[in-house]
């Protein structure tokens, strides 16, 4: 798909929003959690629908933390709801643009979760995902058009791909994370502001 | 908005000990367990008041201040307000007999977990050398609350408007198997038994004290039996890594309508197969 900017992509996600939840476009902020716009589960569910059909993307069905304990076992991520210091780097890896702040105390699970409802992390998430999704066929430069399931398809030759989804791409950050970054030093206490 | 009142409703200040009841019992979530004495389940399908006015009645300062600092649109301010009115009287109902009185709402705080599981604490919980589960939802303006006081037991309840228009949700909340189970249903309440089946993974998701955040299909749903309301639930790869103790096990939700809502009610005693 075109290349979208960061404005670009949160107008046309704002109004995916106003429309599910039936709010004033104004209302909708960067900073400003779905929830706290009145999302139920369900208006999350539509939300996702809608967005990966508007800006032709697989969204992941999980965060990254969810999927970084299935590859990297139970608590050496997060313990008892708190991320350790090896939860923190991981995530501070991931989320380069958050506030420094944030990972300097207790993280607690559910602020993660919180700022996975954040528009702003909507945002990025969907710009990321965007940029896996070719607006021109690789066979003979055609414009690419939206297909059956998640899939594209070239308009003048045919050539058809499948959208990679965005629970692998996590997956395959997590793996690379895991080899590059934790598993040389795994054992050794390193200090959380190593990583960024 | 059709009321989901079961019983009446005790009037405002008619109440012989104790401050004044918000919030009206709903049995029928708890209705199908056997210790349902131990449980308690509240609703309320309308702020009873002005919500600045029941936020004064119900809340502890300090929730005050989280309640007038939540930078959410109405809705979301008022079911959040609702849903602890009827937590802190389904805790305070629950404690009356142990306590030998009824707590003020003020007294009950409703604290999230680590994970973000809603907490009833307070100086209390000293005395009574335990605390109590609690699971609160919201929906469309309606807010339920259930509690339980058994040691070991989890709780969580779910709800969701059959007027919510999202049709095709189907398509990512449940897996082909499930998306079966779902056809094998009478085809007149083919929608309503997809919210119920939602319901209830939102239900077990609570209830476990983590959401679905291992993902919907990590909840999968092996039965559902028109006839009883009955959903059976197993964890798969995602939630199996947090819970390995349920590999295998069917873990039984109820599931019912209730005029314009579905709801799903599980209560799980933590080290039995249900």
């Amino acid at each position: 798909m075109p290349h979208m900017t960061e404005s670009e992509v949160f107008d046309k996600f704002a109004q995916i929003v106003a429309r599910s939840l039936r709010i004033d476009m104004a209302q909708i902020k960067p900073a400003m959690h779905l929830n706290d716009l009145g999302a139920e589960s369900l208006d999350l569910i539509e939300i996702s629908m809608e967005t990966e059909s508007q800006f032709h993307i697989f969204l992941p069905d999980k965060s990254i933390l969810e999927t970084a304990v299935d590859v990297f076992g139970s608590d050496i991520l997060e313990k008892d709801g708190f991320l350790t210091d090896e939860g923190k780097r991981l995530m501070l890896c991931r989320m380069p643009d958050a506030a420094a702040e944030t990972f300097q105390d207790k993280v607690a699970v559910k602020d993660l979760q919180s700022y996975f409802l954040k528009i702003g992390t909507w945002v990025r998430m969907i710009q990321g995902l965007a940029q896996y999704t070719p607006s021109e066929c690789r066979a003979c430069g055609g414009p690419m058009a939206a297909s059956m399931g998640f899939r594209m398809k070239c308009v003048q030759c045919g050539e058809e791909i499948t959208l990679r989804s965005g629970e692998e791409l996590n997956r395959e950050w997590v793996r690379e994370y895991y080899d590059k970054e934790y598993h040389p030093h795994a054992g050794a206490p390193v200090p959380v502001t190593v990583v960024q | 908005m059709a009321s989901l009142l079961i019983e009446p409703a005790s009037p405002l200040g008619s109440t012989a000990s104790g401050p004044p009841l918000l919030s009206h019992p709903w049995n029928a979530p708890i209705a199908s367990w056997a210790h349902s004495g131990a449980l308690v389940c509240r609703h309320l399908d309308a702020l009873p008041c002005e919500p600045g006015e029941l936020a004064d009645l119900v809340l502890s300062h300090r929730e005050r201040n989280y309640w007038i600092s939540m930078r959410a649109v109405d809705k979301r301010r008022h079911e959040w307000l609702m849903g602890r009115c009827a937590a802190k009287e389904a805790v305070s109902l629950l404690l009356e007999k142990p306590l030998g009185a009824r707590l003020p709402h003020a007294e009950i705080e409703i604290v999230p977990d680590p994970y973000g599981r809603p907490r009833a604490e307070g100086v209390w919980s000293v005395t009574l050398g335990t605390q109590p589960v609690i699971s609160i939802a919201h929906s469309h303006g309606t807010a339920v609350a259930l509690a339980c006081l058994h040691p070991g037991q989890l709780v969580g309840i779910d709800l969701e408007s059959l007027s919510h228009r999202c049709e095709d949700f189907e398509a990512i909340a449940f897996s082909p198997d499930e998306r079966n189970l779902l056809a094998a249903m009478p085809r007149v309440s083919r929608q309503e038994w997809a919210l119920r089946m939602w319901c209830a993974k939102e239900a077990l998701g609570k209830a476990l004290g983590r959401g679905l955040s291992a993902g919907l299909l990590a909840f999968h749903i092996s039965r559902a039996e028109a006839s009883t309301g009955m959903v059976n639930l197993e964890l798969r790869a995602g939630a199996l890594e947090h819970f390995p103790r349920l590999r295998g096990q069917s873990l039984t939700v109820y599931t019912a309508r209730e005029s314009d809502f579905v709801f799903a009610a599980v209560i799980y005693q933590q080290g039995a197969a249900e």
